[in-house]
C-alpha cells in the first residue's frame, strides 16, 4: 500500500517535524509499503532541508519523490535524497549559493561568510553524490543561479522519469502546506 | 488492448507533444517508443490492463528518450 504525503512550503522547523511525523510515524502506523512525497518547496532553512534528507535516506520504508511545481533551493537536497525521483513535465529546478541575512558586526560578518561557504559545499557535494553529476559543474550552476526545466533535469540524472502522477481516490494521504 | 492499438496510443501522444523519429520496440507483453523532442510532456492516458514507464533518457543512445508500456 501506498502512503501519499503532499508536501508545498517552506523548508523550516515546522515543516520538517511534520514530514518526520508523516514519514517515521504515520506511514509505519498504517503499515505502508512505499511513501510518495508529490513536492514543491521554494526552500528555507538549510539546517533543516539536511535532516529531512538525513530522514529520507534512512526512512525504513522506501521514499520516492515526485516534483509537482518548484524545487528550489535546499529542497533540491531532499528531492535527491530520494532513489526514486519523478516530476510532473511542467516543474522546475532551481539551483543557487546559500546566503545569510542578518546584521553582523566584523567578526560575525566573518562567521556568516565562512557558514555561507560551508553550506555551498554541503549543498554541492550533495547534489553531486546524489544525481552523480561532476562537482565542478553543480558548484558552477550554484554559483550561477540555475533554473533547469523538468527535461534538463532528466538529461542531468536529477530526475529519473517524466510522469503525471494523481493521488488514487481512496488512498491514505497526508497534506503539508504552506501558501504564503 | 493489444501491441498495435498501444502504437497507436502513443502515436497520439508523441505527434501532440512533437516527438520526431520516433521508432518502436515490443514483445509479446511491451511496447516501447524510443524518440527524439525538443520538449516533452507527460503521458497522461490511463490504459486497464498497461503500466507504463513514464518518459524516460533512453540510454541505449538510438533516441533522446523512451516511454515503455508494460502489460500488467
Amino acid at each position: 500500500m501506498e502512503y501519499y504525503v503532499v508536501f508545498e512550503g517552506i523548508i523550516n522547523q515546522e515543516a520538517s517535524r511534520k514530514l518526520a511525523e508523516a514519514i517515521f510515524i504515520k506511514a509505519r502506523d498504517i503499515h505502508a509499503e512505499k511513501i510518495v512525497v508529490l513536492f514543491s518547496s521554494l526552500g528555507g532553512s538549510v539546517y533543516e532541508g539536511f535532516i529531512i534528507a538525513n530522514m529520507i535516506q534512512n526512512s525504513q520504508i522506501p521514499v520516492a519523490m515526485h516534483a509537482v511545481n518548484h524545487i528550489d533551493s535546499i529542497a533540491n537536497v531532499i528531492f535527491l535524497s530520494a532513489k526514486e525521483r519523478t516530476a510532473e513535465s511542467h516543474a522546475k529546478f532551481y539551483l543557487h549559493s546559500a546566503s545569510s541575512t542578518g546584521t553582523f558586526d566584523e567578526k560575525q560578518l566573518l562567521e556568516q561568510y565562512q557558514a555561507t561557504k560551508t553550506n555551498n559545499s554541503r549543498i554541492a557535494y550533495f547534489i553531486s553524490e546524489n544525481a552523480g553529476l561532476r562537482l565542478e559543474r553543480v558548484q558552477e550552476m550554484m554559483k550561477k543561479g540555475t533554473t533547469l526545466s523538468v527535461q534538463e533535469a532528466l538529461k542531468l540524472g536529477i530526475v529519473s522519469g517524466i510522469d503525471h502522477v494523481e493521488i488514487p481516490q481512496g488512498s491514505p494521504r497526508e497534506e503539508i502546506i504552506y501558501i504564503n | 488492448m493489444n501491441n498495435e492499438q498501444i502504437k497507436n496510443v502513443l502515436n497520439d501522444y508523441l505527434t501532440q507533444s512533437g516527438a520526431t523519429e520516433v521508432i518502436f520496440e515490443e514483445t509479446e507483453n511491451s511496447v516501447a517508443a524510443l524518440f527524439n523532442s525538443r520538449e516533452v510532456i507527460s503521458f497522461k492516458t490511463n490504459i486497464p490492463g498497461w503500466t507504463h514507464s513514464g518518459i524516460q533518457v533512453d540510454n541505449t543512445g538510438k533516441r533522446e528518450y523512451k516511454i515503455e508500456l508494460r502489460r500488467v
